[in-house]
């Protein structure tokens, strides 16, 4: 019944005439087959073309893109040549795709609910109580504790992991044979990509779902692909084995891939030694709308010291209140009770820019119109006194800080990477003399390599400015790798702080447990043992059949 | 593409020469606009009278061209005022919010209940006939979908994160208004504000068929159409002449509006990388 999705020398191009960018292949020569019941990987770092390979698969590229050379099979339909009646019976039914951001690929105006009948009548021929019922059973089926209250919830009703999970039941509703997952994950903490993977993972062995897993999450990779292809610039640089890839890579490119997966798994720092306190934040809470039913509140009751020159971790599942309590802190949207106390010294520490925010989502962070320099400048607008000249000196200063290159300034946001926004948004930050800097999930939306490079700027920009760091995050490594000292928040409260060390060698409160004992199957440097223990219970599978056969 | 861009060619030399024509008015119209000849009342089209002549033997091109005059600026400055007025009133709305949103937004939802031709009549009737009070009464009625839109898209925009970012910095309100907010509004705002050209040229051109326009003898597309109607079995183009002029004028602005609005949201249609 099931066949397989076959990539036949695929290339995609530039083809309008957009400023002498005109024929550059985005993708070249990309070969690849997906089988039946077999989850295959595709890894590189951002801009490789991946997102690209997949969309093409659906041929949901934009309109300044083409295909020019090359096939895409689906059971003999050809998808690069077939009509558009043709491919809409394909699209969402025998070829899923499951979205990065879940939340922006639902219509805020229709239910759950509204969004799943959909794919149930066109593919499954379902109407009314029949389609509901379904669609309530999918609910389920991916994780949802109250399905019937998640097939009436709108989209901003649900948290990130929940949105995933439904947009993983829409994808599913199709009945497809064939998953295009564009990191799934990447916007989910560990507890619930392990969920969403197994989901994923089961529905390959109970049905015969053929997975494309597109990531830069090696640890899942390992944890669950049967076949892994590295992408570099547009192509395919190898294929092969997960167990032998992984463990021998042939080329230079994935041992670097490999490598930058691996963060160093203690804290190299010292605490820091100074007792100063730079900023105190004394029972601070947060609630939005005034009839918001009690326990709604986002933040409660936090009281928590940031001591000068230290690097402090705030650990939260998505939905905990970290961005809430990031944008308090800046004063971007100040908190409805409690205090926080700034106590900075020097010439910059009366301005409220003196506390800085870098933000997730490097791509949203600029304005899409702005080039860079209109961007980096504006934050020296309000102050009196510098000349023109003196504003690009102290932008190229920052540029040169963060390891820009300073022909950069002209492009647009949509020109640049996002290892080279976030940056840029450091570099912005930067160009205020902050004392202090919040990183709100900093790195989650960016790949392994670029992830790395970023964390270390952060550690010397520290180390230099003698900077204090909040680094908020729901990734176990990242704040293992960069903080002394760990907060954990769990809806809207503090429920533990402990030094980093003690932390992950003993957590005390039951949630801190969870989390660390989540992370260990999915960390880097568990990598290898997990490996060895899928390996072994292939072979005990194999074993088995052979004993029965 | 290169369709599209011939229609834009088309509908920009259209414009251009029914403005310019207009402009020159004086110059090149083939006779005085008032100058009655009853021997020649509702001539048919001929050498001497391209578009014939109306019901008091007036050369309908000459009374086309001098009329275009009032009718064009007319619609062109409303448009213009009720822009500036909804823009603001949006963007104050959507950056203040609270009650100040709420009143602004309920004034609007008002307004709109009304009939825009009845509240426009209205003003009319108790300033007067004649240039300034009709720009009022269009301004008044007009500001409304402008408002609305405005208001709408500074709201999404200011939850952007680059707004965001730019408060973190320190970016004063102005700077996000006129840098953030307003280039962002600048595309969907253009090809509202072509669309409401059109409309308010009917418009006018519905007050002066009313009698609320310009007063005769001078001519202004509506009130041609208002005065040849009653002859229309006898002479069909005083009618025609003025109405196509009208609908060809509002389809071409539509037509730039729409071109003018695509190269203004350019920017963001350079690719993004192909992994976000």
């Amino acid at each position: 019944m099931s066949t397989p999705l076959v990539l036949e020398d695929l290339e995609v191009s530039l083809t309008r005439d957009d400023g002498g960018r005109q024929g550059r292949p985005l993708l070249s020569s990309v070969s690849l087959s997906v089988d039946p019941g077999e989850f295959v990987a595709l890894v590189g770092s951002s801009g490789s073309g991946k997102t690209l390979t997949a969309m093409s698969c659906l041929r949901l590229l934009p309109p300044q893109l083409e295909i020019t050379v090359g096939s895409i099979r689906l059971d003999g339909l050809d998808l690069v040549r077939a009509t558009e009646p043709e491919l809409n019976t394909v699209r969402g039914g025998r070829l899923g795709m499951l979205f990065q951001q879940p939340k922006r690929m639902f219509n805020p105006n229709r239910t759950i609910g509204h969004h799943l009948r959909e794919p149930l009548r066109l593919h499954g021929g379902l109407r009314g109580p029949k389609a509901r019922a379904k669609a309530v059973e999918l609910l389920e089926e991916v994780g949802f504790s109250d399905p019937v209250r998640g097939f009436r919830a709108y989209p901003h009703q649900l948290s990130g992991g929940m949105a995933q999970r439904a947009m993983t039941a829409l994808a599913l509703a199709g009945q497809p044979e064939m998953l295009l997952a564009d990191e799934p994950t990447s916007a989910l903490d560990k507890v619930l990509e392990r969920q969403v993977l197994q989901l994923l993972d089961r529905e390959r062995r109970e049905r015969g779902l053929g997975i494309l897993y597109i990531t830069h999450n090696l640890a899942s990779v390992a944890a669950y692909a049967d076949r892994v292809l590295v992408m570099n610039a547009g192509s395919i640089v190898e294929a092969g084995p997960a167990h032998e890839l992984l463990i021998r890579p042939k080329t230079a490119y994935a041992r670097d891939l490999l490598a930058a997966a691996q963060l160093a798994p203690e804290s190299r720092r010292r605490p820091s030694s100074a007792e100063r306190d730079v900023l105190v934040l004394d029972g601070v809470g947060k609630r939005f709308g005034p009839r918001r039913k009690p326990g709604g509140a986002a933040l409660d009751d936090v009281s928590l010291s940031l001591r000068h020159g230290e690097i402090l971790g705030v650990l939260g599942q998505s939905g905990s209140g970290k961005s809430t309590l990031a944008k308090a802190i800046v004063g971007l949207d100040a908190a409805s009770a409690g205090t926080i106390t700034r106590q900075l010294d020097g010439a910059e520490a009366q301005r409220p820019t003196a506390v800085q925010l870098v933000f997730q989502e490097p791509h949203s962070a600029f304005d899409p119109r702005m080039t860079l320099r209109a961007s980096l400048r504006a934050p020296l607008l309000p102050r009196r006194g510098l000349t023109p000249a003196q504003r690009e000196e102290r932008i190229a200063a920052a540029l040169a800080e963060v390891e820009l290159d300073a022909g950069l300034l002209d492009k647009r946001p949509g020109q640049c990477s996002g290892g080279q926004l976030q940056r840029a948004t450091i570099a912005r930050a930067l160009l205020l003399e902050p004392q202090v800097l919040i990183c709100d999930e900093a790195t989650s939306a960016l790949d392994a390599l670029t992830q790395r490079t970023i964390l270390n700027l952060l550690l010397r920009l520290q180390r230099e400015r003698n900077l204090s760091l909040i680094v908020i995050s729901h990734d176990m490594d990242v704040v293992r790798y960069m903080c002394d000292r760990v907060a954990v928040l769990l809806e809207g409260r503090v429920v533990e702080v402990a030094e980093t060390r003690d932390f992950f060698a003993a957590p005390r409160h039951p949630h801190s447990r969870s989390l660390v004992a989540a992370s260990i199957p999915c960390r880097a440097d568990g990598l290898w043992t997990m490996l060895d223990a899928r390996n072994h219970a292939a072979r005990a599978g194999l074993e088995r059949q052979a004993a029965e056969g | 593409m290169r369709s599209r861009s011939i229609v834009t060619t088309l509908a920009a030399a259209v414009l251009a020469l029914i403005v310019l024509a207009v402009l020159l008015a004086p110059w090149i119209s083939p006779y005085p606009p008032a100058q009655q000849n009853l021997a020649q009342r509702l001539a048919a089209p001929s050498a001497a009278h391209w578009l014939g002549t109306d019901n008091l033997g007036r050369d309908t091109l000459s009374r086309i061209l001098e009329g275009g005059r009032f009718s064009m600026s007319v619609a062109a400055l409303a448009t213009v005022l009720t822009c500036l007025l909804g823009v603001a009133v949006g963007i104050v709305s959507a950056r203040r919010r609270g009650w100040v949103d709420e009143f602004l937004t309920r004034t609007n939802d008002v307004l709109l209940a009304l009939p825009e031709m009845v509240v426009a009549l209205f003003i009319v009737a108790a300033l007067g006939t004649g240039f300034g009070p009709l720009l009022l009464a269009l301004t008044v009625t007009g500001w409304t979908p402008f408002a609305r839109l405005a208001r709408t898209l500074a709201y999404d925009i200011s939850a952007r994160g680059f707004v965001d970012a730019a408060r973190v910095v320190g970016c004063t309100p102005s700077f996000i208004i006129f840098r953030h907010v307003l280039p962002h509004l600048a595309a969907p705002v253009l090809g509202q504000a072509t669309l409401r050209f059109g409309h308010l040229l009917i418009s006018v051109g519905a007050l002066s068929y009313l009698g609320l326009g310009v007063q005769p003898p001078q001519s202004d597309w509506g009130s041609m159409l208002a005065a040849a109607q009653p002859f229309a079995d006898r002479a069909p183009l005083g009618i025609l002449a003025p109405g196509l002029v009208i609908f060809t004028v509002a389809l071409c602005v539509t037509l730039l509006g729409q071109r003018a609005a695509r190269m203004a949201a350019a920017p963001l249609l350079i690719p993004a990388a192909a992994d976000a």
